[in-house]
């Protein structure tokens, strides 16, 4: 199993806990990569082409909606699940993140086993 | 001991592997990094014996082989090496109070959505064995008439492992006494075991305080000896602060609810009582409207006539 997951948040504790709870899938091949900010992850996007994205909605350079969209329409990359991450209370946001094209909309605080087995479901292991 | 995977960090990791292979590089003589067995990881195997080992929490768990500078390429992977061990240790416990957070966010979510004391009660018990999985987990609360605590009615499949306790009796009864959490791993050798608790071997339980009084405990209990631990009682203290307002408010309402029904009830009785005194007094009105007519007035004084023609013909 050779599949790649992205996790995209300004806030490094956030990265590190996305990428502690989806540790163990390292051991089934999964590649887990982190981008700090919109653009760079664009950029990762396009370069790795990951299967899943979990992406932070408020971040500096490039929102997660802006990010979004671009990727949902480029026809390389439109099959990239993405996974959108807001605070809550930001719930009208859904729309926006719908609209954007995103595959699903997960509120913070979120439950770490919930992104693994979303995870899972979205890699087929 | 920290547990990492070496030839992960060596080979993949984004920021170490790298590293690696350039500090070899750097190095003038031929050097590799073997795993623990002495399985080849990174470099070419110089063809040398001198090992330099590279140790994590004094075990070895990789070596560095080769000639000039394999030694100082050992202490730098083993301060990189602990380093990373610390970083994930850190987000380990990270990851645990985040989940915590999000259960407890969760717990407060739904506790006031609810009304019912058993709904609580269940919810209460179900975050709680969410995190702490041995066990089945109970809710007491304190009837103040008798001074039990009462288990609530829980779904039938639910295992119930105590009854009814007096407060002050057995280990539950007075951690409900004394408003302080316990973990309690051999109940039978508790000198405070009531033969109440007789289902219970370990166990871990936490008042439910409202209003600066216990108005019942939450607990998770085990028919087999299950090492309960510190941060296990931590968290049920946590969900059981965050419950018992909610099983206060719930109970208080269950109890308004119930006397306002009551006083429906007298209510309605004193209303039956009322209306049959009306009838009664609207019957002997209706009497009085009959008997004091002219025509029943004739009547009685025809009545006493002949009472008096039939006592004077005899």
């Amino acid at each position: 199993m050779d599949a790649t997951v992205l996790i995209v948040d300004d806030e490094s504790h956030i990265r590190l806990l996305i990428e502690q709870a989806l540790e163990d899938l390292e051991d089934q091949g999964v590649a887990l990569l982190t981008a700090t900010n919109g653009e760079e992850a664009l950029d990762v996007i396009a370069a790795e082409h990951p299967s899943l994205v979990f992406l932070d909605v408020m971040m500096p350079k490039m929102n997660g909606f802006d990010v979004c969209h671009a990727v949902k329409h480029d026809l390389k990359l439109r099959d990239t699940y993405v996974i959108l991450l807001t605070a809550k209370g930001q719930e009208f946001d859904r729309q926006r993140g719908i609209e954007a094209g995103a595959d699903m909309y997960i509120t913070k605080p979120f439950d770490p086993d919930q992104l693994l087995e979303k995870t899972v479901d979205v890699l087929g292991l | 001991m920290t547990q990492i995977n070496f030839r992960k960090l060596m080979t993949t990791n984004r920021g170490i592997a790298p590293l690696v292979a350039a500090l070899l590089a750097a190095l003038p003589g031929a050097a590799a990094v073997t795993d623990a067995d002495g399985t080849l990881l990174v470099g070419h195997d110089p063809g040398c014996r001198e090992e330099y080992p590279i140790l994590l929490d004094g075990e070895v768990v990789g070596r560095v082989i080769g000639d000039e500078g394999a030694a100082l390429l050992a202490t730098v992977l083993a301060y990189v090496i602990e380093r990373e061990a610390e970083k994930r240790s850190l987000a380990r416990d990270g990851l645990d109070k985040y989940r915590e957070l999000n259960l407890l966010y969760e717990l407060s979510e739904k506790i006031g959505a609810s009304l019912e004391v058993q709904s609580v009660a269940t919810v209460a018990i179900e975050e709680a064995c969410r995190r702490i999985k041995v066990g089945e987990g109970f809710v007491l609360v304190l009837e103040e008439a008798t001074g039990m605590l009462e288990p609530i009615a829980l779904p039938a499949e639910a295992q119930l492992l105590v009854t009814g306790i007096p407060v002050g009796e057995g280990v539950i009864g007075q951690i409900a006494d004394s408003g302080r959490a316990e973990v309690i791993v051999d109940l039978d050798a508790d000198p405070r075991w009531s033969a109440r608790e007789r289902n219970l071997r370990s166990l871990v339980c936490a008042p439910l305080k409202a209003r600066q009084r216990v108005i019942g405990v939450l607990g998770i209990g085990s028919a087999e000896s299950t090492a309960y631990t510190a941060a296990d009682l931590k968290f049920l203290s946590t969900i059981a602060s965050q419950a018992a307002p909610a099983v206060d408010h719930a109970m208080l309402y269950a109890r308004t609810v119930r006397e306002a029904q009551e006083r429906e009830r007298r209510l309605q009785l004193q209303v039956a009582e009322l209306r049959i005194e009306v009838d009664q007094a609207r019957q002997s009105q209706q009497v009085s409207a009959i008997t004091e007519t002219d025509y029943f007035k004739a009547l009685r004084e025809q009545a006493n006539d002949l009472r008096k023609d039939l006592r004077s013909s005899a």
